[in-house]
């Protein structure tokens, strides 16, 4: 933990196509590595001059496998044979190698400085035919080589990248089998929510204190875990608590209403031998399934965020992952507050892929501030503007009069809604004022 | 980076008891440790009178309901409440005479420390860590921290312009990060005093947002919402409202009695209300204020 924290400042550290670590194709290549490993990049078909100064060259450096002369340079300069360590190479290099041509015709290539397809099918043969010095027609045939083996390349790279993507008709299919919701044991908000929270997705939740943010994600971390037999998704919590709200004796009061639920669900329904293998649940067993973390500050969080990867890839059956709050340890001054927005941004992205990767339902729980508009203040979830776009679904928690109301303010497939819900001692519930209603807006 | 087994964690959470099991039956056990509790009042309510109190319970022994540790008193208004202070060390040690003999006195176990501004809190916190970290005497294993007030720390360096406030602000976050970070590493209940301000009653603007349980805060007759605002809201685990109403006796339909003798008995009703709190529901009790201490009142 304390080395993931030192590493921090590395890892947030916006990445622009520059990273430390040695890249994997490097790495696992004797022929590159080790000479190559501080390469940061790779130039692709570019002539590079590269001269060794003429103490340094060495007498004899035959090896085997590529040998070129790279005797050509531009202003005719000779600098004989080099070393293949001094030089930075393409990799693409090996591309032209792959061609369907003569040996002769892959060193002449080669010497004149094409090494990608992409650099040879861009010339015209009367220019190739000058460069290798060979007739028109060999050019011409080289051409046609290069441009029959890349087009092969080219289907099979165009059918992998047809391969990766879906057709939007598969993907409402496979919606359609795996959509989960988690219930948040409020019909009302159920029902505005199409089932719950859904799993795959970023919903942001957000309001006042104390009108039951908290209370609400104690009870997701609770319902996840009701078994498939209840209409559950049986699966694990991940509780990320950022101010230390979270009390362990409320989430045990909450598992025990709802295991108390279950039971009684089970009475009316589950009859005769199905009621054996019906699993129930105790109290306790939902509190060893919420896997709680404390952060105390914003470097621990991103760290945390970090390695949440790993971590759901070793608990494949998490589900839900709450954060709670996300905001609180980014209210704080930042001396750059372009540095909040991007690690931010990088915290959001990461989200969104775990959202996708492992189909866990994120839920972020934030606070409200004022923003003064147009004469007036009014309430806006705090972060700013930027971080609005990070959650897919957002809910703002609010009061209306004496009653807790929840409104969904962005959702890509909700309508917007507003449904009453009351926290009682058994958790979220229906509110129980008779003239309750969903408004739909 | 592991996750923390919840079923190890002392459940029941320690709580430091009050001292009255009234009070304590309202907070669900009491103060709770690990987490930061706001008591806001207007002045005059009983809010010191309660943290004194905590300053004494909290050193009674784990079975007694108390957290078996050393108190901090940080305190920003002048003066330091010397002579209610005696009494309290009085009253206590006769109400726990074989736990605070002559060779154990309560004082040898609570610290105190003025601060005026929010930087000077800064700069005890940090060097309450660094003490706390490695305790060369056993007196210093802090369990509370008092804090009386948090808005007076705040009243001198903040104009009422945006910038300034937004200053003020993130000082709120980072304030209550650092305690929240001390309260998480060792075990410490951390109990703020706040004040209130005058509410004026147009729904608009930032002071009307309701916050917890109660739409209005009521004492003495006047709309009052906590000082300090929403972002203060934001940085605290559990709000507690103590209200003070002026009650007359013996005249509950309004009139007077027959023998009216020209002289009425008023007194105040003070009740404490929670507003927020993660782990309570809303609950109110009346408390009263007598020479051993904070007391609640049997319905």
């Amino acid at each position: 933990m304390a080395a993931v924290l030192r590493m921090s400042a590395d890892i947030i550290r916006p990445a622009a196509n520059y990273n430390d670590d040695v890249p994997s194709y490097i790495l696992h290549n004797p022929r590159y590595y080790p000479h190559f490993k501080d390469c940061i990049g790779a130039i692709d078909g570019t002539h590079v001059k590269a001269l060794v100064p003429k103490s340094e060259q060495p007498n004899d450096s035959k090896r085997e496998g590529l040998k070129h002369d790279l005797t050509k340079f531009p202003d005719g300069e000779s600098a004989g044979r080099l070393n293949h360590k001094e030089i930075v190479v393409s990799t693409d290099e090996m591309e032209v190698l792959r061609l369907p041509l003569s040996a002769s015709q892959k060193g002449k290539l080669i010497s004149a400085g094409y090494t990608s397809i992409a650099s040879i099918s861009s010339t015209s043969p009367s220019h190739l035919a000058l460069e290798l010095k060979v007739s028109e027609d060999e050019a011409l045939e080289i051409l046609k080589n290069v441009s029959d083996g890349s087009r092969l390349k080219r289907t099979s790279s165009s059918l992998t990248v047809l391969n990766g993507a879906q057709s939007a008709w598969d993907m409402l299919q496979e919606e359609e089998t795996t959509r989960v919701h988690i219930t948040t044991s409020c019909a009302d908000l159920d029902s505005i929510l199409g089932g719950g929270i859904s799993c795959k997705e970023v919903t942001e939740i957000g309001g006042v204190p104390g009108i039951g943010k908290t209370q609400l994600g104690i009870q997701l971390a609770v319902n996840v875990q009701i078994p498939y037999d209840y209409g559950g998704v049986g699966g694990k919590a991940i509780y990320i608590d950022t101010e230390g709200s979270f009390m362990a004796e409320r989430a045990l009061q909450i598992a025990e209403a709802c295991s108390h639920d279950m039971a009684e669900y089970s009475r009316l329904y589950h009859k005769g031998p199905q009621a054996c293998e019906v699993k129930t649940m105790q109290p306790k067993d939902f509190l060893e399934n919420i896997l709680y973390f404390r952060v105390c500050s914003y470097t621990e969080q991103i760290a945390l965020t970090n390695y949440l990867d790993e971590f759901i890839k070793d608990h494949k059956d998490v589900k839900v992952l709450i954060i709670d709050s996300i905001t609180f340890h980014f209210r704080q001054d930042f001396d750059d507050m372009a540095l909040r927005t991007r690690v931010l941004g990088g915290i959001a992205l990461n989200l969104m892929k775990l959202a996708r990767k492992f189909g866990v339902a994120v839920v972020l729980l934030n606070q409200v501030t004022t923003k003064y508009s147009d004469g007036s203040f009014h309430l806006a979830l705090a972060l700013g503007d930027s971080w609005s776009h990070a959650s897919t679904n957002r809910i703002i928690l609010h009061w209306n009069g004496d009653e807790r109301y929840a409104y969904i303010d962005k959702s890509p497939s909700l309508r917007s809604a507003s449904a009453p819900y009351s926290v009682t001692p058994k958790g979220i519930r229906n509110s129980s004022s008779n003239n309750k209603r969903i408004k739909h807006i | 980076m592991r996750p923390e087994n919840l079923l190890l964690r002392p459940t029941p959470s320690q709580y430091c008891t009050l001292g009255c099991p009234i009070l304590d039956a309202v907070l669900g056990g009491g103060i709770p440790c690990n987490s930061i509790t706001e008591l806001v009042s207007e002045s005059g309510c009983g809010k010191t009178q309660l943290s004194l109190q905590l300053l004494f319970t909290a050193q009674l022994p784990r079975h007694l309901n108390g957290l078996a540790g050393s108190s901090l008193y940080l305190y920003s208004e002048f003066p330091f409440p010397n002579r209610r202070f005696n009494q309290l060390v009085e009253s206590f040690r006769s109400s726990h005479p074989i736990l605070f003999a002559s060779y154990r006195d309560p004082r040898d176990y609570i610290f105190t420390r003025d601060c005026q501004t929010a930087h000077d809190l800064l700069d005890v916190l940090l060097l309450l860590e660094s003490r706390l970290k490695n305790p060369k005497e056993t007196r210093l294993d802090i369990k509370l921290i008092v804090i009386d007030s948090i808005a007076a720390l705040f009243r001198s360096e903040f104009e009422n312009n945006a910038r300034d406030l937004r200053r003020r602000s993130s000082l709120f976050f980072k304030i209550s990060s650092v305690l929240k970070s001390h309260a998480n590493r060792f075990g410490i209940a951390i109990v703020l005093t706040n004040q209130v301000v005058d509410s004026i009653d147009n729904g608009e603007g930032a002071s009307g947002v309701r916050i917890g349980n109660l739409e209005r805060l009521y004492t003495s007759g006047r709309r009052v919402c906590p000082a300090l605002g929403l972002s203060w809201a934001n940085c605290i685990n559990s709000r507690l409202f103590l209200s003070m109403h002026e009650v007359i006796e013996g005249a509950e339909n309004g009139l007077p009695d027959a023998d009216y003798s020209g002289f009425v008995n008023r007194r105040k009703r003070r009740e404490l209300h929670v507003v927020f709190a993660p782990h309570l529901p809303y609950s109110s009790c009346e408390f009263v204020i007598r020479k051993e201490g904070v007391f609640g009142v049997e319905r």
